[in-house]
């Protein structure tokens, strides 16, 4: 439903994360084949998406240019690369998003 | 003569060979090679080498060394072949005093050498006039003019503890997330109930790639009624 209301210009997400969670075919666009693959894993026709995995990890020191679309810029590589290490690096922080979940009620432990 | 454009892992245990410009002929002489790529060969000359005072034709497009550019050095212990070219040749001092340019090859019997020539690397130190033809400006690069350096290990590394935290993005932590790295050093950890994981012991001077994983979901079993 609120993946419907973005797609429609009703109501639109208030995080990047939350877009690019709705990607679910991984088209880098929001969809209704993406409102359709999202069910069909709910409802057990698929096990699990096609072409995404249920978590995506992304550098949490990413910044988006424009939070609105993330899309109209590359995606950060899901993954954090350090270079030369010289010192104690503290700062590899990732966030997850759950494919599909845009309301954030994704239990993080499963 | 490489020049190494990104850090060495530091668990690789390299050494670095000394070299010296001492122009002292050697008593004896030991070149360490890998002949046709097989695995590592040292070949010694018990005797003396000796400045070679003629000119070497190397033919075709390799062209002529000019007289007194090579050490000639007649193996005792071993041989070289193709493959071998560019090996050092150690003096007594364990210092690169040259590096395998070619020589010849008994034709009846090619387990004897009958001279193997190496470029000097005193002459190497300032050959030609600019970086591109000369060691000088790339082993002194502070223009001390030393004679000569000694080897050493590679430095151990010291090590580093890398470590994050993976959350949901509106902020939940991530237990038993499975992160990897991967690089100069291979590992996985999972997170900790706060979304929190490290790696310790992590050699310095590489580069390195953290990747999280998704879990694996378990294929549904399918019920049908």
């Amino acid at each position: 439903m609120l993946i419907s209301k973005h797609i429609l210009g009703l109501e639109y997400f208030d995080s990047p994360w939350k877009i690019i969670a709705s990607d679910a075919n991984r088209s880098n666009s929001v969809t209704t084949f993406d409102v359709v693959e999202i069910r069909k894993v709910i409802l057990g026709i698929f096990n699990a998406f096609p072409n995404n995995s249920s978590w995506r990890f992304f550098p949490a020191f990413f910044s988006f240019s424009d939070p609105t679309a993330p899309f109209n810029s590359p995606l950060p590589p899901e993954s954090i690369l350090i270079t030369n290490l010289q010192g104690n690096y503290t700062g590899a922080n990732f966030k997850g998003l759950k494919t599909g979940d845009v309301n954030n009620t994704a239990n993080p432990d499963e | 003569m490489l020049l190494k454009t990104s850090p060495l892992p530091g668990n690789y245990g390299l050494y670095f060979n000394g070299w010296t410009r001492d122009t002292t002929l050697p008593a004896y002489t030991t070149f360490i090679h890998h002949p046709i790529g097989d695995i590592k060969k040292i070949t010694v000359d018990s005797g003396s080498a000796v400045i070679h005072p003629q000119s070497i034709n190397w033919q075709a497009q390799f062209g002529i060394s000019p007289p007194n550019t090579h050490w000639k050095i007649i193996p005792d212990y071993g041989i070289f072949q193709p493959g071998s070219s560019g090996s050092p040749l150690f003096g007594p001092g364990k210092r690169i005093i040259g590096q395998l340019h070619g020589g010849s090859i008994n034709q009846g019997d090619p387990c004897i050498i009958n001279s193997a020539f190496f470029g000097r690397f005193d002459h190497s130190w300032n050959v030609g006039g600019d970086p591109g033809t000369r060691l000088r400006d790339w082993l002194d690069p502070n223009n001390l003019n030393p004679v000569s350096q000694n080897g050493y290990p590679q430095p151990i590394a010291a090590t580093f503890t890398i470590s994050g935290n993976i959350q949901a993005h509106w902020g939940a932590p991530m237990k038993n997330v499975k992160v990897q790295i991967t690089g100069g050093a291979a590992a996985t950890v999972y997170t900790d109930s706060l979304g929190d994981y490290k790696f310790e012991g992590i050699p310095g001077g590489s580069n390195y790639t953290i990747t999280p994983f998704p879990r694996q979901r378990r294929p549904e079993r399918r019920q049908h009624f």
